[in-house]
């Protein structure tokens, strides 16, 4: 199957996107709010159901590593 | 992962920020069949979420240099075809009538034989700064395709031929998926504002102030439009559709980190480090909350089970009547 655009060599100039601070986060984690990381621990502690995560509530739960 | 699982069959279909996705037995969790994008060159990741229709799931995979718009046999994950663009695919993948439309981080916009992976029109951006592996879901209303672009351009194309019909410039980055309720097309901006634009032409109406920053995927429930945004508190809120008057905000502690509010009868769902809280949709009240052991990103129902998708990978199967108590 051809790749829809013959002329991706020409495009591949304009992919780098100098305002993604990590390329590798993957577009929808770089949507989410950047904080600084004491203010993010801080939230954390704050979020009421941590103390009591699920234990064997779950009717499955599979590991995709990703 | 970040993206929403899907129910179709007995199958629940994702895809991991590992490189591969899964379609799991619905009742145990088990693989039905897995995708492994390693062998398309780099183990690439999948942020927009899929379609399945005609027995076919279409979805997009992202990385450097090159992702693909894979398309399935949703029952045996026969791969069909695969088309790649540079960054790949990082949006939602739509569909009307056969034709499959995929936005890609060249700053593209494909419209594609579902059957046999041809390609019927391509429509390309304008300027660089439509390229980029964070693009915003794009939106099918009626015979047009609206899409957003990193630049803050957004265009609707006649989802026929691909013609642009009219292009309008937001001035911010775009920072949610595209939107209508009835009427304008709507998106959230860096700038704090959800911008609304006629379908018709794209004259600009007066924009609305959230007072944060949108997020995640704008989702339309009857007349209320669902925004997530982020200020001194993290928030979702109810906007009246028409007017786009605020009926009611909830705020949370936490980071709300479920990009697209799940709807389940006359509640939405939304999650947070460690908690799934359901609002009625009518008032934003408590309507019960359930424990959860990570950060919830997708979220998905079938009838008596949720479905969600972790930051850390884990999908988990939920029993509903663990969280209502019923």
């Amino acid at each position: 199957m051809p790749a829809p655009n013959a002329d991706r060599g020409r495009l591949r100039a304009n992919t780098a996107d100098p305002m993604t601070p990590n390329a590798t986060t993957g577009a929808r984690a770089m949507r989410t709010i950047r904080r600084p990381a004491a203010l993010l621990f801080v939230s954390l502690l704050l979020a009421p159901g941590l103390a009591t995560a699920a234990q064997g509530t779950e009717a499955w739960s599979r590991d995709t590593k990703g | 992962m970040f993206i929403t699982p899907a129910v179709a069959g007995s199958a629940l279909y994702i895809g991991s920020c590992s490189g591969r996705f899964y379609a799991l037995d619905l009742a145990t969790g088990a693989d039905r069949w897995v995708y492994d994008t390693s062998v398309d060159g780099s183990p690439a990741q999948f942020h927009g979420d899929l379609l399945i229709a005609g027995g076919r799931l279409f979805v997009g995979s992202d990385t450097d240099p090159v992702g693909h718009l894979y398309a399935f046999d949703a029952a045996s994950g026969r791969l069909a075809w695969k088309l790649p663009s540079p960054g790949g695919v990082p949006a939602r993948v739509l569909g009307r009538d056969d034709v499959v439309y995929a936005q890609t981080a060249a700053g593209e916009v494909w419209a594609v034989d579902g059957a046999t992976g041809e390609l019927v029109w391509l429509h390309r951006a304008v300027g660089p700064g439509a390229a980029g592996r964070r693009q915003v879901d794009p939106l099918v209303e009626g015979d047009r395709l609206v899409v957003g672009w990193p630049s803050g351009d957004v265009e609707a194309l006649d989802a026929a031929t691909g013609d642009l019909l009219w292009r309008a410039q937001i001035g911010e980055r775009l920072n949610t998926s595209l939107a209508a309720v009835g009427g304008p097309v709507l998106v959230g901006s860096m700038d704090g504002e959800l911008h609304a634009l006629t379908l018709a032409d794209g004259r600009a109406r007066p924009p609305i102030d959230l007072g944060g920053l949108p997020y995640g995927d704008l989702v339309a429930a009857g007349r209320c439009l669902l925004v997530l945004h982020a200020g001194d508190g993290h928030s979702l809120s109810c906007l009246d559709a028409a007017s786009g008057a605020t009926v009611w905000t909830r705020s949370f502690v936490s980071e709300i980190g479920t990009f697209r509010p799940l709807l389940l009868g006359d509640a939405v769902v939304i999650g947070y480090a460690g908690r799934l809280v359901a609002l009625g949709l009518s008032d934003g009240a408590d309507a019960w909350s359930c424990a959860v052991d990570g950060v919830a990103r997708g979220l998905n129902a079938d009838g008596d089970r949720m479905y969600v998708g972790m930051q850390g990978g884990t999908v988990t199967a939920l029993p509903l009547a663990q969280c209502t108590g019923g």
